[in-house]
């Protein structure tokens, strides 16, 4: 048993906790470049561009490893130098904290490798976010209920590529989202804060006790939309 | 056979020529010494030697519009070279050492904080003699080979990158002789690494070549008294 542990146990546990090292690939330099405008076309400067790779961990989770990053100039035209790494998960950045959505590029680079080792992402669409800030109110007294629900439009633009084709299936950009809950006498009151890109319609139903549903358009038309419903 | 693995060879077989031919000479080099020979700022027979072995430190200094100068500082480096005077003041020499740097700007070259140069080349250089005490060497370096190694990245995960390149490398020296077969040196060089890094084209000229300078200081220690193809002519 324990030729058995030396022999084959431990070259499989090292083999297993060193498979996790991620191996970026030797004298490769990549460069990763493209413009970032906003909804109304101008450029968007100061953005954080980031090339990342990730790794499954041992909680089943993701971790991502930073192996370049850099910012956009004044004109929204950015150019970073990175590491390359073949990988299933290999992803751009576009980020700007939460003032701008975020666009991700995702692609297998394990049999890819871009032309002149360069990736050019083009023309990178932000939307400038908005802070909407709702708050239920109960006014009317005990025993009534709501159930509302907000439909938005997430802040978020992921494209997946396999080489250099996009895949509409892994994709997801600017997808609507869809919450929903109910206030009742053991919970009357709810405040909240949701993301949205500037200029997008948040749709609001709501029912009061039951009855039939009433929907609103909310045009989130300032960076911090307060949105206050009594009821 | 790598160009690092050759010159471990060397280092082993020019310790083993020390012990052997170096000690095997000196009590012939004590008589030649008390010679009185003609010197010159070309040569003197007198202060000739066989062997000179060097430890020392440096510190490189980047420059250039290129990703060492611009996105790499110097910090500190580590010499050992072993040279052999062939015919006279003309040597060849064998060298290995490290060059240590940190990142200044990562988004030039990469997510990565610190990088290592393991230098290990072959050079050919003339001595000459300007006074009693002093030693002035030139040298250039005819092969070489130089390991990147880049470390301190976001996550230990990425334990290190390596990239690789070739060096010419262009050195001057001063020795000054503090005892016979003993001195202290302080050496220039000029150092191109020409790397193997692949990029995209409009990258070549920023990472193709590598500059970096290095002021050193160390001990050197010489053993015989006679050239190599003296001791088969005489």
């Amino acid at each position: 048993m324990k030729l058995l542990f030396k022999f084959f146990l431990i070259p499989f546990f090292l083999t297993a906790v060193l498979s996790c090292e991620v191996h970026l690939e030797d004298n490769t330099r990549i460069l990763v470049e493209g413009t970032i405008k906003d909804q109304d076309n101008m450029p968007v400067p100061d953005a954080k561009v980031s090339v990342h790779t990730r790794r499954g961990n041992f909680s089943g989770g993701e971790n991502s490893y930073l192996l370049g990053e850099g910012y956009s100039a004044t004109d929204g035209t950015f150019s970073v130098i990175s590491f390359y790494n073949k990988d299933e998960d290999f992803a751009i950045e576009v980020a700007f904290g939460e003032t701008y959505s975020t666009y991700v590029y995702k692609s297998n680079t394990l049999n890819f490798t871009p032309v002149n080792l360069t990736f050019d992402l083009g023309t990178v669409s932000l939307k400038k976010m908005a802070s909407f800030n709702y708050n239920i109110v109960r006014i009317s007294g005990e025993s009534t209920s709501i159930t509302y629900s907000f439909r938005y439009i997430e802040g978020f633009c992921l494209e997946s590529f396999e080489g250099e084709t996009l895949s509409e299936y892994q994709s997801a950009c600017y997808q609507e989202r869809f919450i929903a809950q109910t206030l009742n006498d053991n919970n009357p009151d709810y405040e909240w804060l949701l993301q949205v890109p500037l200029g997008e319609i948040v749709e609001f139903t709501y029912s009061i006790n039951d009855e039939p549903e009433i929907t609103e358009f909310i045009t989130i038309n300032e960076d911090n939309y307060d949105f206050t419903f009594s009821y | 056979m790598t160009l690092r693995s050759l010159i471990k060879t060397f280092w082993f077989t020019c310790i083993s020529l020390f012990c052997s031919i170096g000690f095997a000479q000196e009590n012939v080099s004590e008589n030649e010494s008390e010679i009185t020979s003609k010197s010159s700022f070309l040569d003197s027979e007198g202060r000739q030697r066989f062997f000179a072995i060097t430890a020392g430190g440096h510190k490189p200094f980047t420059s250039g519009d290129n990703f060492m100068g611009d996105g790499l500082e110097g910090k500190s480096g580590i010499d050992f070279k072993v040279q052999m005077y062939i015919y006279k003041h003309f040597f060849i020499g064998l060298a290995t050492g490290a060059s240590y740097f940190d990142v200044k700007n990562q988004e030039l070259v990469g997510s990565y904080r610190k990088s290592r140069i393991a230098e290990n080349y072959i050079y050919l250089g003339y001595e000459f003699l300007p006074t009693e005490k002093l030693r002035l060497g030139l040298n250039i370096s005819i092969d070489s080979d130089l390991d990147y190694k880049n470390t301190g990245f976001s996550t230990s995960d990425i334990a290190e990158q390596h990239d690789s390149a070739k060096l010419n490398r262009y050195g001057l020296y001063l020795h000054y002789e503090l005892a016979k077969h003993f001195m202290i040196y302080l050496d220039y060089s000029y150092n191109v690494s020409t790397t193997d890094i692949n990029v995209p084209s409009e990258l070549k000229d920023f990472f193709g070549k590598g500059k970096y300078s290095t002021i050193g200081l160390g001990l050197v220690f010489t053993i015989g008294s006679r050239d190599l193809i003296s001791r088969f002519i005489n």
